[in-house]
């Protein structure tokens, strides 16, 4: 949700969270916290909603990528990066890039697709902010981890 | 007479209170004016407090413990108990030697750990006819300290582990390669009964344990690329230093490709057709080396009708691209790119 709130405000021409917040009302701090913070934040639904409508843009659109935040992801790049398993990250586009994490940090992911004869092609460089879900290669369709994690808040 | 000497015991009381009030304000070294203005109450009203005109009204006496650090109970005690303590007092003791006498009908607090225990009263006091519920003696000393003392916070050692605290945990576990189970039993209790202090020093213990083991590329956000270990910013240096062409795919679909001029954390500036292109990395979705037909493996390209699961956003940002979003680039053609950290954050 951090990485939809700058694509956001770069998307209303740069407008700052001090602007937003005497716009619409929500603290500009909050909308700062929401953007730095690496854990899973956004609790205030209703502050979300402000921005959504701030924004024009459905408040789903803010509430799904909540679970999506980024330690999730870099433990999930971490526990993978050590053990070579193939995973799938579908983006924001709705496309999916498999292969194997090479590295990642801050900002991207190097994920080298995995040949048939088992060579790794040149890598793409995924920048993190686009990635919308993951999961293991091995996994069912089912199983991405931030729909899962969706699935078990509404359950 | 009953009601005389309920009305005796009550103004006794206030009274007592009172002058609990004008004690805790001499303590602290403030002046009635400036207890006056930190509360925000009038100073004729706390002359009033401290000479027993008046009881203190309790949202008067909420304003009054927050400006004096007390707690709201040492202004106002409970009914049928004594003014509590002025915490910091150490009835046992005072600077002439003389032993000072306390009772209190109060428990302890839990930050005055280090209070003695109450002494009997001396013999003059205790024979006074109408004994008052209860007396705090003041130290003489205790006029001159002008130190404060803050009302008492739950002790930090106390506090369960925080939610970021068992995250950084589990993230060091899976550096360390092991399992919560392993992890739990190296802490030696549950994950869930930690303590934040002690979950603090697990976390250090674990952290170095974690940089022996499996050293942690860290990123420092926006020390580019000399100073640091930051894996794309290698990756971006050695394509540019080779001039080889990347091939950058932007969220609204556009895709140029082109070897890589120059960088910053937030833009990448290709070579694309002669002309100097800075792309946001905002609006970039990935890259990669140029494809000259031997490179194995392309992004699966699955629409959201095909595998069945919705994807409300792709439509939501769709709409939203076409309509109000330009191509992130601009052209720059003669100048090398300014890094300015305001234009992320719209300056």
């Amino acid at each position: 949700m951090s990485d939809y709130i700058k694509f956001l405000r770069a998307s209303r021409g740069g407008i700052t969270p001090w602007e937003i917040s005497e716009a619409c009302g929500v603290p500009a701090g909050d909308i700062h916290y929401i953007e730095v913070k690496h854990r899973r934040v956004g609790g205030d639904d209703a502050a979300l909603g402000t921005l959504a409508r701030f924004f024009n843009v459905d408040v789903s659109e803010l509430t799904t990528r909540r679970e999506a935040y980024r330690k999730l992801l870099t433990m999930f790049l971490d526990q993978n990066t050590n053990s070579g398993s193939p995973v799938v990250f579908r983006l924001e586009s709705g496309e999916q890039i498999e292969g194997q994490v090479c590295w990642y940090s801050r900002e991207a992911v190097a994920v080298a697709p995995v040949s048939e004869e088992g060579g790794q092609g040149a890598p793409f460089i995924v920048q993190r902010c686009w990635i919308a879900d993951w999961r293991q290669a091995e996994d069912e369709d089912t199983s991405w981890k931030v729909a899962a994690a969706l699935a078990g808040q509404a359950g | 007479m009953p009601i005389t000497r309920g009305r005796a015991i009550t103004r006794a009381k206030e009274t007592s209170t009172m002058s609990t009030l004008r004690n805790i304000r001499e303590k602290k070294g403030f002046s009635l004016p400036q207890l006056a203005a930190r509360a925000g109450i009038s100073a004729r009203t706390l002359t009033d407090y401290e000479e027993g005109r008046q009881s203190i009204a309790l949202p008067h006496a909420k304003l009054l413990a927050k400006a004096l650090w007390v707690g709201i109970e040492e202004l106002i005690p409970p009914a049928g108990s004594a003014p509590p303590q002025t915490p910091g007092h150490n009835p046992a003791q005072s600077a002439n030697g003389t032993q000072q006498a306390v009772i209190t009908t109060q428990p302890a607090r839990p930050h005055s750990s280090t209070a003695q225990p109450a002494l009997p009263l001396p013999e003059t006091q205790a024979s006074s006819a109408d004994a008052q519920p209860a007396v705090v003696v003041k130290r003489p000393e205790a006029i001159s300290d002008p130190r404060g003392r803050r009302p008492s916070r739950p002790e930090p050692a106390a506090a369960p582990i925080t939610e970021g605290q068992r995250q950084e945990l589990e993230h060091l576990a899976v550096r360390l390669q092991i399992n919560r189970e392993q992890l739990e039993e190296r802490l030696g209790k549950g994950l869930d009964t930690l303590k934040r202090v002690e979950g603090k020093e697990w976390i250090k213990r674990l952290r170095a344990m974690a940089e022996e083991v499996a050293p942690n590329l860290k990123v420092k956000y926006g020390q580019w690329p000399d100073t640091q270990e930051d894996r794309e910013a290698l990756f971006l240096r050695e394509h540019q230093e080779a001039a080889m062409p990347l091939t950058f795919k932007l969220f609204n679909g556009e895709v140029f490709t082109g070897p890589v001029v120059d960088f910053t954390p937030y833009t990448i500036t290709l070579k694309v057709g002669g002309t100097d292109m800075v792309l946001r990395k905002l609006a970039i979705a990935y890259y990669r080396q140029a494809d000259d037909g031997t490179q194995t493996g392309t992004p699966g390209t699955v629409t959201p009708e095909e595998n069945g699961s919705p994807s409300p956003r792709k439509a939501g940002k769709k709409q939203q691209t076409e309509t109000e979003i330009e191509s992130d680039h601009i052209g720059v053609p003669d100048k090398p790119e300014q890094d300015n950290m305001d234009e992320d954050r719209g300056a």
